[in-house]
């Protein structure tokens, strides 16, 4: 489905190549940003957005350069747009693995044994917490709680959730994981940018 | 002015009257009740970042519409409180220094107690208000955060992250005041801290600001780190010598060191604020290459001599020269020394050739706007320019040729919402130097050298909108037929952006600026008289400002460093040369002897081959320096004087406004002043002169130039008088 | 004659036997009953608290205790200290932290020996101790200099 994320990570070590036309946004990115702008009184007010679409750009994460581009599209200073992405926690710095665990560790799901999960994890990827696996397909992190408490322990993957997890089934996880070609962070950004583009947009996807 | 609309109310039981609106930390501070703060700085806006310390607490009561108080549940910051009818405030409660307690524990928490060795210990807002709100001691056991100390921010400017309070003053100075941005906050929350972006270098004219603004060490100046502690220095009032704004600085020094420059409050020209050439660039004062003793050229090296026979040979050798003397430079001495030396000039040795102008056009062009709107140069006072609806800068980097005046222009445009219209040459504006494209509602980018066309351009199109009248046909004259299109097509400029921009101009505040692409320009008079004609036709007659960017050159102007000029602007019947008439003239062999004033001739003067030849070719010349520069090396003898730290004195500035320096040390007592330096040669060529200060001086200048009759030693006050307007001026 | 004899010659040997009583009682006191020293041989135990001499006194380490803060200039009610600091580099170590003082001056001539210094010292840098012989033949000796003032390293045994 978004075949154009995939040719900007090698799934070797998710880190960007630099095939993406000289760190600037491709036209299709620049025309939902112009598009996304007009939701809103200012361009200032489409700092998020535009720092999503970045994110799908530059391949999950905020580099420099993506930082400067989105301060250059919208007119903005760029120590702004670096506080502003700085301060949320889904935007990434570093480069992710493919799929990005965030095991839920809160109140809940730590009683039925989220941390069991977590270390089953780290003995089963041979990470810590926070780290990426060296061959760059998973990333181990906790999160607080992600809303499904019923669900026992949850693992959310981008906009996909594993419920009831345990140490018993985690590796079913990895297994599904491992078979699904989705990247985690490129595609939950592009999943973003959908919802906030009206119905009908976006416009001419480049295939 | 609007009418103020007036509240009442009380503060600690003291009723008063303050202007509706206004914030209590303010009203507080008209009865002297103090309210401790950090965040708070009145020229910061509080939107966005404002009122974040939460020191200035204070109870609040307000009055209900059936009269009576309602004491709201929780103290109000005072710094965002504005001021209504009825409000009671109570700033010294018991339940209030629990939390002016609470807030300091908690700003401590992270703070490092390095006291002793942090520059601003002994003058930090943070030490002070913790010694007299704070708690005596701290609850808090655990590690705090910990960062490399004294990371170097810029050249200037080193940071301390561990010591930093969060409370925005700096983020906010350079949103609002300086216009960078460069400043933010970075992983905002528990992590916070202040940074560029992406920790490069902060790049900004006006980043020494930052450091006074800090209410604690966190930010500090590279050049004063460990320098001294604020109660080994003593402070000179002075004026800054770097550029011809004139901010009101405070020399900081010890011994004979200046040690670091401060900002001088002057509501009228700088504010609080200083640019970084003055703030970190007065330490050519105390520097060892300053020249101590006078030098004599004796078989071609220069060796120090006294100053009897320095004079004696000055003094033999003017009086054979006969008049066939001329004296260059003036723009960088005080109002005393220029007077002086024009004097020595024009009465003692009888030489009318005198000339400060340095610049390729500067020959006619201030004669030219004097006669037409009497203004010499500029034509608006600084505290004028935020008021201006729309202000057009024509041909200048401006905030680099004129930062005090840039941030006037920029503080009414963020402030009070005018409009800015920028013509600059192409290659100027760039998107990365951020400047007055960065706010300017249209940006004219003009081709290199099409200044008049696009001057023009504009009164062209001025003069084609349907709603201006074209009662002034004689200003037509300028335009050489012109019409917007061809303008437009001549300039690169697109002819849409040239009406937009006229449109915007057309206001009854309006102001030019023209810089120095205009005045170095070869049409620099013609295009001068089209601006003129835009001013005139939009009903802004005078509101040209061409201001001159050396220390005292207006001084210089004022005063008759003009070969056609008197003091006052009094026309000389039969003009002496000027600058390039000097220069050529020594070339030729035709003049005895030159004297070069405190100036750099050779560096400064735009054609230095001939600044050199003449050098080389003048048999005697005589340079009064700071310190041995290309010119100096180049006299015949060359006299140490005083600088701005040594002696009393004056300067005029860009917008005419006469200013006093005060003496901090002396050096050496073998430099003198230049003053001293024309009025003992004087005596000993049979005109004596007999001053013994520079107010003795400033005295007589007020005495007989009736421009400067309001400026006497004792009326200029801490923030100066503006010169009186010049006779004439016919628009 | 008897008379002027005797108002003669009475009071001094009244004045001579108290002489003579001082000399035999200081023969047989015991030492610490002395009110005299023979200074300089010999000098007298100063009490504990007194202040004299400043010395710049030094950690167990070798580092200076002195940080170059400035606070005793600050203190002096004579105004006769002088410090400039400098900034420690891990090359060039004198103090813990990030700052030392490069010149550390007291002119002994204006000092009052108040001890104001001692007590600004936020390290307990400067202490006045009890050495009180400060005379010198000029006054430009009389301008002690950091590195008379400072405390020599102590050698591990």
């Amino acid at each position: 489905m978004d075949n154009e994320n995939s040719n900007s990570i090698t799934p070797e070590t998710g880190e960007r190549t630099s095939c993406k036309s000289e760190g600037r946004f491709s036209p299709n990115a620049i025309a939902e940003l112009d598009e996304i702008i007009t939701h809103y009184p200012n361009k200032k007010a489409a700092m998020l957005p535009a720092l999503w679409i970045a994110q799908r750009e530059y391949g999950g994460y905020l580099t420099r350069e993506a930082i400067r581009e989105v301060a250059r599209l919208l007119g903005r200073p760029k120590a702004e747009v670096e506080g502003v992405a700085t301060f949320y926690s889904m935007y990434n710095f570093k480069p992710k693995g493919k799929h990005h665990l965030e095991v839920c560790t809160c109140l809940t799901c730590g009683c039925v044994g989220a941390y069991g999960v977590v270390h089953k994890l780290e003995e089963m990827l041979g990470i810590h917490l926070g780290e990426t696996t060296s061959d760059g397909e998973f990333t181990l992190s906790e999160v607080e709680c992600l809303d499904w408490c019923e669900a026992g322990t949850v693992i959310q993957v981008g906009n996909k959730y594993f419920g009831h997890v345990t140490k018993d089934n985690v590796e079913m996880v990895l297994e599904q994981l491992r078979e699904s070609d989705d990247h985690t962070s490129p595609s939950l950004a592009d999943d973003i940018v959908k919802i906030l583009l009206p119905k009908g947009e976006p416009k001419s996807k480049v295939e | 002015m609007p009418d103020i609309e007036w509240v009442y109310i009380k503060i600690n039981g003291i009723a008063l009257k303050v202007p509706k609106g206004e914030m209590i930390i303010e009203s507080a501070k008209r009865i002297g009740v103090e309210i401790p703060f950090f965040c708070y700085h009145p020229r910061l806006s509080m939107k966005e970042g404002g009122a974040n310390c939460r020191m200035c607490l204070v109870e609040v009561a307000s009055r209900m519409p059936d009269g009576s108080l309602r004491k709201m549940p929780k103290p109000q910051t005072s710094c965002s409180l504005p001021a209504a009818e009825g409000m009671e405030i109570e700033t010294d409660t018991e339940a209030l220094n629990a939390d002016r307690r609470g807030v300091l524990e908690f700003l401590l928490i992270n703070h490092p107690l390095d006291c002793p060795i942090c520059d601003r210990g002994g003058e930090c807002p943070l030490q002070n208000n913790t010694m007299h709100y704070g708690p005596p001691t701290t609850r808090f056991i655990e590690e705090k955060r910990h960062f490399p100390k004294a990371y170097p921010l810029s050249q200037y400017v080193v940071f301390d992250r561990e010591r930093c309070i969060h409370c925005a003053r700096c983020t906010r100075f350079t949103r609002d005041i300086s216009g960078d941005e460069e400043l933010n906050f970075l992983w905002r929350g528990a992590d916070m801290e202040v940074a560029t972006f992406d920790h490069t270098e902060y790049n900004s004219r006006f980043s020494g600001n930052v450091i006074e603004l800090c209410p604690v060490g966190a930010l500090l100046s590279r050049p004063y780190r460990f320098k001294a502690r604020p109660w080994d220095l003593q402070s000179a009032k002075s004026i800054c010598t770097q550029c011809s704004n004139g901010c009101n600085i405070k020399l900081d020094y010890r011994l004979d060191r200046i040690h670091r420059v401060n900002a001088r409050l002057n509501e009228d020209v700088n504010e609080e604020w200083t640019c970084d050439k003055g703030k970190f660039g007065m330490d050519y004062i105390s520097d060892e290459s300053r020249l101590k003793t006078p030098m004599i050229r004796r078989n071609g090296e220069l060796s120090p001599a006294s100053w009897e026979e320095v004079l004696y040979l000055i003094a033999s050798e003017l009086k054979n020269a006969e008049g066939e003397v001329a004296g260059v430079g003036g723009a960088y001495s005080s109002n005393e020394d220029i007077y002086v030396f024009q004097k020595f000039m024009r009465e003692t040795l009888r030489s009318k050739h005198i000339d400060h102008r340095m610049g390729p056009n500067f020959q006619s062009y201030n004669s030219g706007l004097l006669k037409r709107f009497g203004c010499p140069a500029m034509g608006n006072p600084i505290a004028e320019l935020e008021d201006m609806k729309s202000t057009l800068i024509f041909g200048s980097n401006f905030v680099d040729e004129q930062p005090i005046l840039y941030l006037r222009v920029r503080k009414g445009w963020r402030f009070k919402r005018n409009k800015v219209v920028e013509a600059a040459p192409q290659g100027l504006i760039s998107e990365e130097i951020r400047h007055v494209t960065q706010f300017a509602e249209v940006s004219l980018n003009y081709k290199n050298g099409t200044e008049l066309p696009l001057a023009q351009g504009l009164l062209a199109a001025l003069f084609e909108d349907k709603g201006r009248p074209l009662g002034e046909q004689k200003l037509l004259s300028h335009l050489s037929g012109k019409n917007v299109a061809q303008c437009a097509s001549e300039t690169g400029v697109d002819e849409k952006d040239i009406r937009k921009a006229a449109e915007l101009l057309a206001t009854d505040k309006m102001c030019i600026f023209a810089g120095e692409y205009v005045t170095h320009s070869p049409d620099a008079t013609a295009i001068l008289e089209v601006l003129g004609d835009i001013a005139v036709l939009t009903g802004n007659a005078g509101n040209l400002n061409v201001p001159v960017s050396r220390n005292n050159e207006q001084g210089a102007m004022e005063l008759g460093i003009l070969p056609d000029m008197l003091p006052g602007y009094v026309e000389e019947q039969n003009p002496g040369m000027n600058t390039e008439e000097i220069l050529s003239a020594c070339v030729k062999e035709d003049l005895k002897a030159l004297w070069v004033m405190n100036t750099d001739l050779v560096k400064e003067y735009h054609n230095s081959d001939l600044a050199n030849s003449a050098m080389d070719a003048c048999p005697f010349v005589v340079v009064t320096a700071l310190a041995i520069t290309d010119t100096a090396a180049k006299a015949n003898v060359v006299l140490p004087v005083h600088s701005v730290a040594e002696k009393w004195g004056t300067f005029t500035n860009v917008e005419r406004r006469v200013q006093a320096f005060c003496k901090a040390f002396e050096i050496s007592p073998d430099i003198h002043a230049e003053w001293k330096v024309f009025s003992d040669l004087s005596s000993m060529l049979g005109s004596p002169m007999t001053y013994a200060d520079g107010k003795d001086i400033l005295n007589e200048i007020v005495k007989s130039v009736p421009t400067f009759a309001k400026c006497g030693p004792n009326t200029l006050g801490d923030e100066g008088v503006i010169l009186n307007p010049v006779a004439g001026g016919k628009e | 004659m008897a008379e002027t004899l005797n108002r003669t010659f009475t009071p001094i040997a009244q004045g001579m036997a108290l002489t003579l009583k001082h000399y035999v009682k200081m023969l047989t006191a015991r030492k610490e009953n002395i009110a005299t020293f023979q200074y300089p041989e010999e000098r007298r135990e100063q009490f504990p608290r007194t202040r004299w001499r400043h010395v710049l006194t030094r950690y167990d380490n070798g580092l200076e205790k002195c940080i170059g803060c400035s606070l005793c200039a600050g203190a002096c009610p004579a105004r006769c200290i002088y410090v400039e600091a400098k900034e420690n580099t891990d090359e060039n170590r004198v103090s813990p932290g990030e700052r030392f003082a490069i010149k550390y001056e007291i002119n002994m001539l204006r000092c009052i020996f108040c001890g104001y210094c001692q007590e600004a010292c936020p390290t307990g840098a400067i202490v006045l101790r009890k050495d009180f012989e400060l005379s010198e033949y000029s006054r430009q000796d009389a301008l002690y200099t950091k590195e008379m003032l400072l405390e020599p390293i102590l050698m591990k045994k």
